[in-house]
């Protein structure tokens, strides 16, 4: 054998096992059950009253791996939970998978590029980690787990979350308490997959959050410097929105991990290249602050208040104000309801009363519960929880997989030792449990017209319709199940029935929420488009372009514009369940 | 085709939303913070010293769109998202933010790439940009035409200071046919460029080309130094000078300038130009059919020594997406040693508006005294 073919084996050789080590990747550990707590090397699972907690710590990947195998059971279903609320795995038809497979590779074209630019190494290095534990090590491409992670600046949801903060005079002891609702409808089927999630990262902060399986960005959490940060969409103007930052759940990973201080988080917030509109609750239970950062791709401003302050989908801040998308944010009478609970509760402000708030279907005698008005407490929130940064605690409601809307805000809520199992890394008992909501009385129907939404919305009219009649047998007047019994009738073609549920709908001096009267009038108009009553279908539909509704920036989009085009032709219920022009 | 190509590239640039003129509120606050984001691969001095304004200085309304535009000049940020914004601070000031976002290394949008070069490849042509790699600002740029007018180039474009430099050179070959002549010629020319914007309306560029060429099978050596002016505030206008040195023969120069107004739904365009006498004729001008002289009537160009020329155009917005056209075009013309010739040309079509913002132009136009008429299709308008 010549030097040269020597040489040339040697390079081969040297190759191939620099190739095998890089290909080998880390070691996945087994998963290992001791004493009732599963153990994937230092990370562990264990259930706490249904609710599943986890501990993750090393390096990046270590992290990743000890997710993929401890937060959820089966990573195939789990999958598919993912693609089923993808509206690329649900296309039909030829044209519409061509037009799906264009767009998914743009969004690997240009999308994905931009977001990996500006992704730190360490949250790419965790995905990878999460894709080696939960394929057991078979599989490596973080393609699918990164864009989950950034679905929500791809494709922004309905107006949902709710949060606030007290402290100071507010709450019982002067601690910071921070109650917060996430709200997302699409993401309704992934709700039982919650798991809380210990952190205690090589570097940064301990930290805690709420999350899904596969999610490496967060929505809430709490670090071990007293800060938690809750986030709220707010939806934005065309040119406040970018594709091209780090996706807002990792932007909030990051400050969570690096932000030991308000100055810390705000600073990391400002300088981080943005994607879309957000009410951001930051609060600093060292400091004895809290504040609402009110943000879009390119702008900032934050919102302070003295000892309690909240947020819903709407900007308040007169400057970013100037920046919010038209149509309704389904806001104003949850950030009235804050004002109200925050006197009701000034001083007396605890865990129990904070998940009372975040629980809230409004005040005794109120026009808003009389008419079981959706507000801070809905049927498309996915988790709820309480956090007391300041003794490091997490409160989180069990949600039960029922296939349902969860309810977690009325759920058992089981409150945590953050602090411990920072100091620990071992599981804590309870800090304690507090009861759910007891489905009697005025609650049992509340719970009926709210499993009613959520039908109407999934298209079954049916069984919308005979749950809010139970509900209209003890309230006739009531104002969202005359809705909903409305529309559902409409829909299902029992135009006789509908008339009799909007004629006692509109008879009324004053609705508790304005959009419903908007929405009752317009549906009053379509029902007489589609019965041939041209001019009465008019009169109703400008008199619904004459409401004032008060979180509706720009008098354009949704009913407002179906309402304008009704006024030119006649409107119709398409086979889709869409409404258009005949 | 290819210069329509660029001609998109440069529309999709501008109409893509920059500024939105919400900075009023802070004009004349004191800047205490800029913060730039977004660069993920350019040196963020880079983007600093195209700046305007620096801490300290109360900020002014015009600082936006003068800074966007020297960053765009720059050639190295993809289309979206730049913004420089400001806004107010709690108590007193204003912060500024420069967005910018570095594109991939060769392409800023995977459709205009995949599009752009596969019409090239249609007309045998290739062109290939490399964009900032070391994120110190310098683009590569390499372009093939392998047709029988053929041309093989490469350029490099950097920052210098707040402007951007450019040197570009081409080997290529060009049959020329006019209404009055042709001719074929063939060689290298190389250019060097600097590009400066004094405010946000005004930009200036000098230049100084070198040609090596044969024309009609004699050489030429010209160095060719040049001015532009372009303005774009309350109408929007350009003018330019330029040199020619062959050699070993005398000098020339010429001069042009085009100014063009909107008032709603009619375009007022003005062009006016002038070449000394002994001017070769590849640094005449081409005027007439869909040229950047447009004569839209005419089915050829004419080689002139110097052009007075106007245009006209009315767009009847009777629905979103088709917008029919009325033009027209007329001035006069003079061709090397003969009298002024006046032509006049009518024409109609319509823009097809595309979801890009970009119009499908189909226009049809007729000189009425000499009836030659001519048509088009193609994207953008031509004014």
């Amino acid at each position: 054998m010549g030097k040269f073919s020597l040489c040339f084996l040697l390079i081969i050789s040297l190759l191939l096992i620099m190739s095998s080590s890089f290909l080998a990747g880390p070691e996945i550990p087994e998963l290992e059950e001791r004493d009732g707590v599963l153990w994937a090397g230092d990370g562990w699972m264990l259930e706490y009253e249904g609710l599943r907690v986890t501990y993750f710590t090393g390096t990046p990947e270590e992290m990743g791996i000890q997710h993929g195998l401890l937060a959820t059971d089966d990573a195939e279903e789990l999958r598919d939970t993912f693609r089923a609320m993808d509206p690329a795995h649900q296309a039909e038809g030829f044209g519409e998978r061509l037009g799906w497979f264009f767009k998914n590779l743009y969004a690997r074209l240009q999308f994905y590029p931009a977001f990996l630019r500006h992704t730190p190494q360490e949250y790419l290095d965790e995905m990878r980690g999460f894709v080696l534990g939960a394929s057991g090590g078979t599989d490596r491409n973080i393609y699918e787990v990164y864009m989950g992670n950034a679905s929500q600046d791809l494709q922004l949801a309905a107006p949902g979350c709710s949060s606030f903060a007290a402290w100071g005079d507010a709450s019982i002891d002067g601690d910071m308490y921070v109650g917060r609702n996430l709200d997302h409808g699409a993401m309704i089927d992934l709700a039982h997959y919650q798991f809380v999630g210990f952190y205690n990262p090589q570097e940064g902060y301990p930290f805690v959050v709420h999350n899904y399986p596969s999610m490496i960005g967060i929505m809430s959490g709490m670090n071990d410097q007293g800060i938690v940060i809750a986030s709220n969409y707010s939806v934005v103007k065309a040119q406040e929105m970018t594709l091209d930052g780090l996706p807002y759940m990792l932007m909030l990973r990051k400050a969570l991990q690096y932000g030991g201080s308000l100055e810390e988080v705000l600073k990391i917030i400002t300088e981080t290249p943005r994607t879309i509109g957000l009410n951001l609750m930051v609060a600093d239970a060292a400091l004895g602050k809290a504040v609402i950062v009110e943000a879009s791709a390119n702008r900032l401003q934050v919102r302070e208040a003295d000892n309690f302050i909240f947020s819903s989908n709407q900007f308040r801040h007169p400057h970013m104000q100037e920046f919010q998308a038209p149509g309704w944010l389904a806001s104003a009478m949850r950030d009235q309801r804050f004002q109200e609970l925050a006197e009701e509760f000034h001083g007396l402000i605890d865990v129990p009363v904070s998940r009372d708030i975040m629980r809230d279907k409004y005040a005794e005698g109120s026009l808003a519960r009389a008419g079981f008005v959706g507000g801070i407490n809905t049927e498309v929130c996915l988790a709820s929880m309480v956090f007391a940064p300041g003794r490091g605690e997490i409160w989180l409601g069990v949600v039960e997989d029922n296939g349902w809307s969860p309810y977690p805000a009325d759920a058992l809520f089981v409150g945590l030792d953050a602090k411990k199992i920072w100091e620990t890394g071992k599981p804590q008992p309870l800090l304690g449990t507090l009861p759910p909501t007891p489905r009697e009385g005025y609650e049992k129907y509340w719970f009926k017209v709210r499993d009613a939404k959520m039908h109407y919305q999934r298209g079954e009219n049916k069984e919308a319709l005979a749950l809010v009649e139970k509900v209209l047998a003890e309230y006739p007047k009531a104002e969202s199940p005359l809705l909903i019994a409305g529309r559902s009738s409409i829909r299902l073609g029992q135009y006789e029935e509908a008339e009799e549920y909007f004629n006692r709908l509109l008879d009324r001096e004053e609705f508790a929420e304005p959009f419903n009267e908007v929405r009752a009038l317009f549906w009053d108009g379509l029902r007489k488009d589609l019965k041939g009553d041209r001019q009465e279908a008019r009169r109703l539909y400008e008199l619904s372009l004459e409401v004032f509704v008060p979180d509706m920036p720009e008098e354009v989009g949704g009913f407002r514009d179906l309402a304008r085009a009704g006024l030119e032709q006649p409107l119709t219920i398409g086979e889709d369940g869409g409404i258009r022009p005949k | 085709m290819i210069k329509k190509i660029l001609i998109i590239s440069v529309l999709l640039i501008f109409l893509l939303p920059g500024y939105t003129g919400a900075e009023e509120k802070v004009a004349g606050q004191e800047i205490k913070e800029i913060i730039i984001t977004g660069n993920t691969r350019t040196d963020e001095e880079i983007i600093r010293q195209q700046l305007p304004f620096a801490k300290g200085d109360l900020w002014q309304e015009s600082y936006g769109p003068w800074a966007i535009r020297r960053l765009r000049e720059l050639d190295i940020f993809a289309h979206e998202p730049l913004r420089v914004l400001a806004e107010p601070l709690e108590g007193h000031g204003c912060r500024v933010v420069v967005r910018v976002a570095d594109p991939f290394f060769v392409y800023k949008d995977p459709i205009e790439f995949a599009f752009t070069t596969t019409l090239g490849l249609l007309f045998r042509q290739l062109s290939l940009n490399l964009y900032n790699p070391l994120g110190s600002g310098q683009n590569l740029y390499l372009n093939a035409n392998w047709s029988p007018n053929y041309s093989y180039g490469a350029g490099l474009s950097s920052p210098l200071g707040a402007g951007a430099i450019s040197l570009q050179g081409s080997y290529y070959r060009s049959d020329r046919t006019f209404t009055n002549t042709a001719y074929t010629s063939s060689g290298f020319r190389g250019n060097l460029a600097y590009a400066y914007w004094w405010n946000e309306d005004l930009r200036q560029s000098l230049s100084l080309g070198y040609h090596s060429l044969k024309l009609a099978g004699q050489e030429q050596n010209i160095i060719n130094p040049g001015l532009s002016l372009d303005y774009g505030g309350s109408f929007n206008g350009s003018l330019s000078l330029d040199l020619g040195f062959p050699l070993g023969d005398r000098m020339f120069w010429r001069a042009r300038g085009t100014a063009s107004r909107s008032f709603s739904d009619f375009i007022v365009v003005g062009r006016a130009g002038f070449a000394s006498a002994p001017t070769p004729e590849n640094f005449q001008f081409g005027a007439g059919s869909f040229s950047s002289l447009p004569l839209r009537g005419e089915s050829n160009m004419t080689l002139a020594q110097a052009y007075v020329l106007g245009t006209g155009e009315y767009h009847l917005h009777l629905w979103d997406m088709v917008v029919p056209v009325f033009f027209l075009d007329g001035g006069w013309l003079w061709e090397e040693g003969t009298q002024a010739r006046g032509i006049i040309n009518l024409g109609g079509g319509a823009a097809v508006y595309t979801p890009l913002g970009i119009p499908v132009r189909l226009d049809a136009a007729i000189n009425p005294i000499t009836l030659d008429w001519n048509w088009n299709i193609g994207f953008g308008h031509t004014y």
